[in-house]
């Protein structure tokens, strides 16, 4: 490249040449800075999150209450209407496509199998023509820009993969990567052909890593066709592999053809401008024509890098151990706050929370949660966790069963008694004895971090989560009708739940991890039994969070 | 829209007129925070703040130079402020002491013209990097270098012209700059 500077006028050279550089941010920096800068129309995303706590909250009530079952079933005869009308419309889809099976691996393997095995001659052809765009940002790797790539073995191991121009955009991009190359295409009823015994059309072709060259390909072709077997002479340009007869047979044979062959001849003059290597293995180096060309991929290269990144340094996980003391609260359900009088004898109108003796018990959590930076301020953060929770209620254990009753709610709403036998006395009996409700919860807690304070070492944030619980196993005592006695059962469980939770922890920064503590409180929203039952139960977690985070 | 007209609708925070500003600097400057920048990421997120600060502070445009000289001054100092705060930047190199480090002529990047001059700048290390940025690229002065980076006006110097000849070395293999014609003396003329 001929330079009009030297060295000796070296800083108005890099002025120069720096101001020419211009780079174009995405939308993303803009609509930052608008937020900032009109906080007051910030309220789209502010009333996203409503709608999606809203929604959780929704799917929560959803599955609890009386009516579950038949809500379910409801639901259940509505989604198999639609997925019977679904699958009828695939079915009328299905026949007016064609069935094309065809993955380039498939055709790959062949011809690598024939390289092998050492027994024909494999030829891999490759036509560039300049009507289609193609990239490689490795030094070791491009593709032309459209290209008729034909793989062509002898005898029955043969397969050409032919792309031809069109209008629509067909991409296909190597990668660096262990595993085998793997192309996938996606099938389109429109009306494209694939020749010889199979027919059918594709829109997108993706190709994965291979091995450790990265290959990167975007053309406008979009018709492929596949010719098994295909005759050797088909291909625009002939090739045939780099490395010897003995190499080859000792190659691997997860070996890609693509890897080890080259160009070597072209037959089609008209074809053979902007011929170049398909992609090889270092050795094999790519040749690009034109300095437009280079230009073009190198241009290409610079403003279409992986957006893989965007990712990179927002994303953390969080682990974490929460011990905590469980408290609970009971009501009366609202509908049966005044029972006397109504037929259900039993019922003794007090309060129930004070009817019992009852004493808070200890309970434990642990997490795993994907956290990321949405602001500097802001983290979002979703994860799995798993709950337990004991409260002691203190009675006295008879040695002989007694009769009692605990009141439900009908689904008219109307109170009626169903009668168990317990030797569980709340009052009176023989040995005192401690009974332990407990559950064992998996949820997913959904919620925010927000940095209240922050130094070099140390942050404060404050916290909270909507949790979507389902209860995997319960214990669970019910107190009678006349709050006399504790009966044993789980059937009127509520399996389905919704927590909510809120901490403010400190964030202290250590080599590679941070560590939080801070205080916790869990409110479970909906009671442990559902609506039939009398009595709402609602538990009350005090904690203490542990948790250690790493950047991914 | 004219500069005068931005300007006033950026003074009464009109979206519009802060969206017709920052489509027309946000490019260039976007190429100042990437010299300084990790990656491209970091370089948006160094925008963003820098624009920010650019709309919030715009009532202190003093109508005394070009608007683009204003801007671009926050932007590099919002870059330096971004280096400061992360540890990274104070971790990875330290100002002082980055006189041994090599680099790998692999790790050249191969970008046509003002695109590759960026790049071969941002394989040079970070300390090196952000003292040329400031004192080749950006024109201040070595002792506001020192004032900016918390470091000695000589050790601007040193770095910089280690930086210099690194990055000479580099463009020079990259066949951009040429090197001197060595200049024949009389003594060596008249043999």
């Amino acid at each position: 490249m001929e330079s009009k500077y030297n060295i000796e006028n070296f800083e108005r050279f890099l002025r120069d040449k720096t101001d020419e550089f211009k780079m174009y941010p995405s939308k993303r920096v803009w609509y930052s800075i608008y937020n900032n800068m009109h906080p007051g129309n910030r309220l789209p995303s502010i009333s996203m999150c409503i709608v999606l706590i809203c929604s959780l909250l929704l799917v929560g009530y959803l599955n609890t209450g009386s009516n579950q079952e038949m809500r379910a079933a409801k639901v259940l005869e509505k989604s198999s209407t639609i997925a019977s009308t679904e699958s009828n419309s695939r079915n009328i889809t299905g026949v007016s496509m064609a069935s094309p099976v065809c993955f380039y691996n498939a055709a790959l393997a062949q011809t690598s199998t024939a390289v092998n095995n050492g027994s024909a001659d494999p030829v891999y052809a490759a036509t560039a023509n300049r009507s289609a765009h193609v990239f490689g940002h490795h030094s070791n790797a491009s593709l032309p820009r459209s290209q008729n790539i034909a793989g062509n073995g002898s005898g029955e191991n043969t397969a050409a993969v032919d792309i031809s121009t069109s209008t629509q955009t067909l991409a296909a991009v190597i990668e660096a990567g262990a595993q085998p190359p793997i192309i996938t295409v996606n099938t389109n009823p429109a009306s494209q052909f694939l020749a010889g015994t199979d027919q059918g059309t594709f829109q997108d072709v993706s190709i994965n890593p291979v091995n450790n060259n990265s290959i990167a390909i975007a053309t406008t072709s979009k018709n492929l066709s596949v010719q098994q077997p295909a005759a050797k002479d088909q291909a625009g340009i002939k090739a045939v592999p780099e490395a010897d007869a003995k190499t080859q047979e000792n190659a691997s044979n997860e070996a890609v053809a693509v890897n080890t062959l080259k160009p070597v001849e072209t037959q089609q003059a008209d074809n053979a401008a902007p011929s170049e290597t398909v992609a090889g293995q270092s050795t094999s180096a790519a040749t690009i024509t034109t300095a437009s060309d280079k230009a073009w991929i190198e241009n290409y290269a610079m403003y279409n890098r992986p957006a893989t990144k965007k990712w990179a340094g927002k994303l953390s996980w969080q682990a974490y151990l929460t011990p905590s003391v469980v408290y609970r609260k009971l009501y009366n359900n609202t509908a049966n706050k005044d029972l006397s009088g109504n037929g259900t004898g039993n019922f003794n109108n007090a309060n129930v929370d004070v009817a019992v003796t009852q004493k808070p018990s200890f309970g434990l959590e642990t997490g795993l949660s994907l956290q990321y930076d949405f602001l500097k301020i802001l983290k979002l953060k979703a994860g799995l966790q798993l709950n337990y929770t004991r409260y002691n209620a203190q009675a006295y254990e008879n040695q002989h069963p007694i009769a009692s009753s605990i009141t439900l709610n009908s689904e008219e709403n109307l109170p009626y008694e169903v009668f168990r036998t317990t030797p569980y006395s709340n009052n009176i009996g023989l040995n005192p004895v401690s009974l332990h409700n407990e559950t064992y919860q998996l949820s997913l807690p959904v919620g925010a971090d927000l940095k209240l304070f922050s130094t070099d070492l140390i942050s404060w944030y404050a916290g909270a989560t909507i949790q979507p619980t389902f209860v995997m196993y319960a214990n669970s005592y019910l107190i009678s009708s006349d709050r006399r006695n504790y009966i044993k059962d789980r059937s009127m469980l509520n399996r389905f739940n919704v927590n909510a939770g809120f901490e403010t922890y400190l964030s202290f920064k250590t080599s590679g991890y941070t560590w939080q503590v801070g205080p916790q409180f869990r409110s479970q929203i909906f009671s442990t039994n559902n609506k039939i039952y009398s009595v709402e139960e609602r538990l009350m977690n005090f904690g203490f969070k542990i948790g250690i985070t790493k950047k991914l | 829209m004219t500069e005068e007209q931005m300007l006033a609708g950026c003074l009464q925070n009109d979206a519009a007129s802060q969206d017709a500003l920052y489509s027309r600097h946000s490019p260039r400057m976007l190429g100042v925070c990437y010299r300084f920048a990790k990656n491209r990421e970091d370089a948006e997120d160094m925008l963003q703040e820098g624009f920010i600060k650019v709309f919030s502070q715009i009532h202190q445009y003093r109508n005394e130079g070009a608007l683009e000289g204003w801007i671009r001054r926050i932007m590099v100092h919002t870059c330096i402020n971004s280096l400061k705060k992360n540890k990274k930047f104070s971790d990875s190199v330290d100002i002082s002491f980055a006189g041994g480090i090599g680099i790998r002529e692999e790790a050249i990047p191969s970008i046509m013209q003002a695109k590759e001059v960026v790049e071969c700048i941002r394989v040079l290390p970070l300390g090196y990097r952000t003292v040329l940025n400031l004192y080749a690229i950006e024109g201040y002065s070595h002792k506001e270098i020192g004032i900016m980076l918390d470091i000695e006006e000589s050790t601007s110097r040193s770095q910089y012209t280690r930086a210099k000849t690194m990055l000479e070395d580099i463009l020079i293999k990259k066949k951009i700059l040429q090197k001197p014609k060595e200049k024949t003396t009389p003594v060596a003329a008249a043999i």
